[in-house]
């Protein structure tokens, strides 16, 4: 009976020592797990902030080129301007330019002036298609060295008075 | 002298002081193109000198204007 009893004993232990080791076993089974998710939730978690920080940069360079583009604009509005109002231009007298009597009395004048402004037009268009800048145009800050039909893109120099 | 000179301020809407024979139309009295031609109109309704259209073409400066009169007128 005594040996039976230790030998229930002995069962008991090794049961006790199997479900141990077992359980230890699972243990560190699930640890492993739980170490391999953290660092994947790690890298995942700089994975988010390296996105943030992209994002952030991209915002900065979105306001830049929004406040470019704004700038743009408006200069582009008031060449435009500019324009309009060469051809309706009040004088000192208050009167109203008009093309038509200037192009009746002086007609070999006015059709110098807009041969000029379409030769210039021209060099707007190619200029804004990727053309070079000559020195002449670098360089002009005085108005009668401008192309006065797009001066923000072809001289850059010269500052409107 | 003083009608040329009368004749741009008033067309330009300048201090007649500014007009002087050294300034720029352009440059120094903000003319454009346009006014060139409508100040040679209106300085030869004011002298009765006729100034030609290539004559024009050339005139940068008041001197310009006023040696092209004066050059007429005698």
């Amino acid at each position: 009976m005594f040996s039976s009893l230790k030998i229930g004993l002995l069962i008991v232990l090794l049961a006790g020592a199997g479900g141990g080791f077992m359980y230890v076993k699972t243990l560190k089974a699930d640890l492993a797990t739980s170490e391999a998710n953290n660092q994947k939730l790690e890298q995942s978690v700089e994975d988010q902030k390296a996105v943030i920080t992209q994002m952030k940069a991209d915002f900065e360079a979105q306001a830049n080129i929004k406040a470019t583009l704004q700038k743009q604009h408006d200069t582009l509005k008031q060449e435009f301007a500019n324009l309009d109002k060469k051809f309706n231009k009040i004088n000192g007298k208050g009167e109203v330019r008009d093309i038509g009597t200037l192009a009746n009395e002086r007609p070999d004048s006015v059709e110098r002036i807009i041969n000029k402004g379409t030769s210039e037009g021209n060099r707007c268009n190619e200029i804004a298609m990727g053309s070079p800048l000559t020195e002449k145009e670098k360089n002009a800050t005085k108005k009668s060295e401008i192309n006065s039909e797009c001066p923000s893109i072809a001289n850059p120099k010269y500052v409107p008075y | 002298m003083e009608q040329v000179v009368k004749a741009i301020a008033e067309h330009l809407g300048v201090d007649a002081s500014k007009v002087v024979p050294s300034a720029s139309l352009v440059d120094d009295l903000n003319a454009d193109d346009f006014d060139i031609v409508e100040m040679t109109i209106a300085i030869q309704n004011a002298t009765g000198v006729k100034i030609s259209e290539q004559e024009e073409a050339e005139v940068v400066t008041v001197g310009d204007f006023i040696k092209l009169v004066e050059s007429k007128s005698v």
